[in-house]
């Protein structure tokens, strides 16, 4: 890189991060239209919001297959890649907002603020997606840490939210810490701070050092998207947090590691993908296992989805190990097809802890005489969940393990394999609880079940979030050619990821 | 003259004094029972990690200084961090009046 | 060795001694007041350490920024959260403390390691000097722009969180219904939690 003077007269390119300004305006307008009031705040956030995020996403659709220019003078890259990331992430949050505020509202916590440091949250995120650079990586990360900590801690009259968010802060920061220790030595051994030329640097740099950078960076991500034995924090957070919240962290926030690992693993590490991979194949086959076993034990809906989660990050690591053009295609589309089903049992959950005040998987007992919808809901969004065809879990799941089978990485498919089969049991059973029951062995809380209203302010956004993540769960599987395609055409359009594919496939001739 | 500043102490020895005081701020992590405490380590850890850029920046990077504008962000970033992490900790010791990190137990690990 | 030189080591030789056995009160003084100001002068004498790296900017800024502001909010935490506490002793608490000071110096002697094997690329190029704050101006405004808008919305967002959770509100109404509310959870614990509400009262 030449030396600052010659760069001045270098064009930003800022128009690639068009869509996070946009999600910027959005967040000072709810912060504005906050000042006038709670009221108002209640009235205006809402659509202030949608606008924002709805203008991103399109703004993200006209990038899509743009003309690729590093902005920001190498510090952002609007690839495919970054682009489908960030609008997974974008719509996550526009879903998790619609199912938030009746939860917020009903819990008397502060609307206006949850939205804007939700919408920072996003902003962190989308941003780490497209970050080639290690300090807008640590700044972006930590934009999304920081806020998710506030968020979880954010039922501040609750000791379990406020616990939650403590133990969430201290052990992020504490992750913080050793990634920068990573990149301090990333640093010292390249003298950039810019991923691709680091990894230039790496191809003949020594090994111990680039093995404990590798550790050091890849234990960060690990943490952020939940893998064993980096996911203590995760039941934790998950059951003390508010849901909605929830829903983020584990859509949201996982995309953002997912896109975080693609970029550092493959744009710096590539001279390393061997050790990295066997790390990773490691980490998948613990979250999986881990996951999806002790998910069986858990009464709590909330912990039962937060260690189901980690098993479905193990899911989506198969695709990343491989490193074909179908691995990169699959993760993408697996994560589009879990930001529906996830959202949408969240959506389900939300709205029965709203009218009930309970996440008790027991209490979920004989549902379907009081309430239809949210059992049919909930039934096909943990079905999608377990991979039962033919729902869009189902088409993602079979993809990756099909990617996996292709690519000779035998261990994962069948660990893959073995725990689908184990997530089914514990999925099903949740709805067999719902359905199966009689009128006489209803839980009590079911029993007294209140009347369905559609009315109070901020229940009607909640319905249309939870109609629309069913749907698109359900039908999704059988109209999921698009979604395939513009999965491949992600994957077709990042140079980066070309790079890859076409390295494996020559290493793989010669 | 100018060739020659700093170069008196080797490179290495910054390195293994923020070496040291990175192994420091992770044994008070692990073992401190006082949330502010661990707090505390954490900002260790983050000052071992600046001491290493800041090196570096000065003995391998000396025209461009990207170690000491990565240094400044992260002196940033931690500072809003401590005023997060200060502001959790006091709206959790309203709801349990102790900063004991043993007795934040009701969630379960 | 001329005299420039040898100050220079001393004055590294004694600031580390300051960072390490400073570190070191912060973790394993009883006392927490204690450790705040020992953390204090830790991070005085980083910043110390950075003038000898000819960074005098940044050592304003560690200056400004962790003396001034983190360490005083942690004095301040201190303060706020400081009631006699008597630790309920835990079994193997000592055993526990001697296994993870194994383990750190485990990875002590790994870094260290590291840090000696590793052929870094020296030396190189000459010092900027005093021009090194200009040269972060020109950073932050060409190649570091987007951390540094980014760091700006990281800091009003910090800002708005913190002021958000740590203030009393009297605002305990639901804005749909006109319910009270308790800001607490949706989902209620089945097993009472056994908190001390005198502080709330």
């Amino acid at each position: 890189m030449a030396a600052p003077e010659n760069l001045i007269n270098l064009s930003l390119n800022a128009a690639a991060v068009a869509p996070e300004g946009v999600v910027l305006l959005a967040m000072l307008g709810t912060l504005i239209v906050d000042l006038a009031g709670e009221k108002a705040a209640a009235k205006w956030s809402p659509p202030i919001s949608y606008l924002g995020l709805g203008t991103a996403l399109i703004l993200l659709g006209f990038q899509w297959n743009g003309p690729l220019e590093p902005s920001f003078l190498g510090s952002f890259l609007a690839d495919n890649l970054a682009i489908a990331f960030r609008a997974v992430i974008a719509l996550s949050t526009l879903i998790s907002l619609l199912i938030s505020w009746r939860y917020a509202e009903q819990s008397g916590s502060p609307v206006g603020e949850y939205a804007a440091i939700l919408l920072a949250a996003t902003l962190g995120a989308m941003l780490l997606c497209g970050s080639t650079d290690l300090v807008s990586v640590f700044v972006s990360l930590e934009t999304l840490s920081v806020a998710s900590y506030l968020l979880s801690g954010y039922m501040k009259r609750d000791a379990r939210s406020s616990e939650a968010a403590l133990k969430y802060l201290l052990v992020g920061s504490a992750a913080a810490a050793v990634f920068l220790y990573g990149a301090s030595l990333l640093y010292g051994i390249s003298g950039t701070t810019n991923l691709e030329a680091i990894g230039i640097a790496l191809i003949d740099s020594p090994t111990p050092l680039a093995a404990l950078a590798l550790v050091f960076v890849l234990a960060t991500v690990a943490f952020k998207i939940a893998a064993v034995p980096f996911h203590q924090w995760t039941p934790d957070v998950y059951e003390g947090s508010p849901t909605p919240v929830v829903a983020f962290l584990s859509v949201g926030s996982k995309a953002a590691g997912f896109a975080l690992a693609v970029r550092i693993l493959i744009g710096c590490f590539d001279a390393f993908d061997t050790q990295w991979k066997l790390l990773f194949t490691v980490l998948a086959v613990l979250s999986m296992t881990l996951g999806n076993v002790v998910a069986l034990a858990q009464t709590s809906m909330k912990r039962m989805l937060a260690y189901s989660s980690i098993g479905q990050a193990g899911f989506v690591m198969i695709g990343l190990v491989c490193g074909t053009e179908d691995g990169f295609a699959s993760m993408i589309l697996y994560m589009a097809a879990y930001l529906f089903m996830n959202l949408g049992a969240f959506a389900c959950i939300i709205l029965f802890s709203i009218r009930t005040g309970s996440d008790r998987i027991s209490d979920y007992a004989g549902l379907y005489q009081k309430d239809p919808l949210i059992t049919l809901g909930l039934s096909l969004c943990l079905l999608s969940l377990g991979g039962i065809p033919p729902m869009i879990g189902f088409f993602g799941k079979i993809y990756l393990f099909f990617a996996g089978w292709a690519d000779k990485q035998y261990l994962l498919v069948v660990v893959g394999l073995i725990t689908s089969v184990i997530s089914i049991y514990y999925y099903i059973s949740v709805i067999k609880m719902m359905v199966v029951k009689e009128p006489q062995e209803a839980s009590e809380v079911v029993n007294s079940y209140p009347l369905i209203q559609w009315k109070t302010i901020g229940l009607p956004p909640l319905r249309i979030a939870l109609v629309t993540c069913v749907v698109v769960t359900a039908v999704g599987g059988i109209l999921s050619n698009p979604l395939f395609q513009w999965a491949n055409s992600a994957v077709a359009g990042t140079p980066l990821l070309q790079q890859v594919i076409a390295l494996a496939g020559e290493r793989s001739i010669g | 003259m100018l060739e020659n500043q700093s170069l008196s102490i080797p490179l290495e020895a910054y390195l293994l004094l923020a070496s040291l005081l990175f192994c420091i701020g992770v044994w008070g992590l692990i073992n401190s029972r006082n949330a502010v405490r661990v707090l505390m380590s954490i900002e260790l850890m983050l000052n071992a990690v600046n001491i290493n850029l800041m090196a570096f920046s000065a003995y391998l990077d000396g025209d461009l200084i990207r170690g000491q504008v990565f240094t400044i962000f992260v002196i940033t970033v931690a500072a809003a961090e401590a005023a997060v992490g200060l502001a959790i900790l006091l709206s959790l010791y309203r709801n349990r009046v102790t900063v004991d990190m043993e007795s934040f137990n009701l969630l379960k690990w | 060795m001329n005299i420039a030189n040898s100050t220079e080591l001393i004055c590294f030789l004694v600031l580390s001694i300051i960072v390490i056995t400073g570190s070191l009160g912060v973790v394993l003084l009883s006392n927490i007041v204690y450790s705040a100001f020992l953390l204090g002068g830790v991070f005085m004498a980083v910043a110390g350490l950075y003038l000898l790296l000819n960074a005098s900017f940044v050592a304003a800024a560690q200056v400004l920024v962790y003396v001034g502001a983190v360490n005083v909010l942690i004095l301040f935490a201190i303060m706020l959260v400081n009631k006699k506490e008597e630790l309920k002793p835990i079994k193997g608490l000592q055993i526990r403390k001697v296994l993870s000071a194994g383990v750190c110096a485990g990875l002590l002697a790994l870094l260290i390691r590291v840090d000696l094997t590793t052929p870094w690329n020296l030396p190189g190029p000459s010092a900027i000097g005093e021009k090194a704050t200009e040269r972060i101006g020109e950073h932050l405004f060409t190649d570091y722009l987007l951390p540094f808008e980014l760091a700006s919305i990281l800091l009003l967002m910090a800002m708005i969180g913190a002021i958000v959770l740590a203030r009393r509100d009297v605002l305990v109404n639901d804005v749909g219904t006109g319910e009270s509310v308790d800001q607490g959870l949706i989902e209620k614990t089945t097993n009472p939690i056994l908190i001390d509400k005198r502080s709330t009262s």
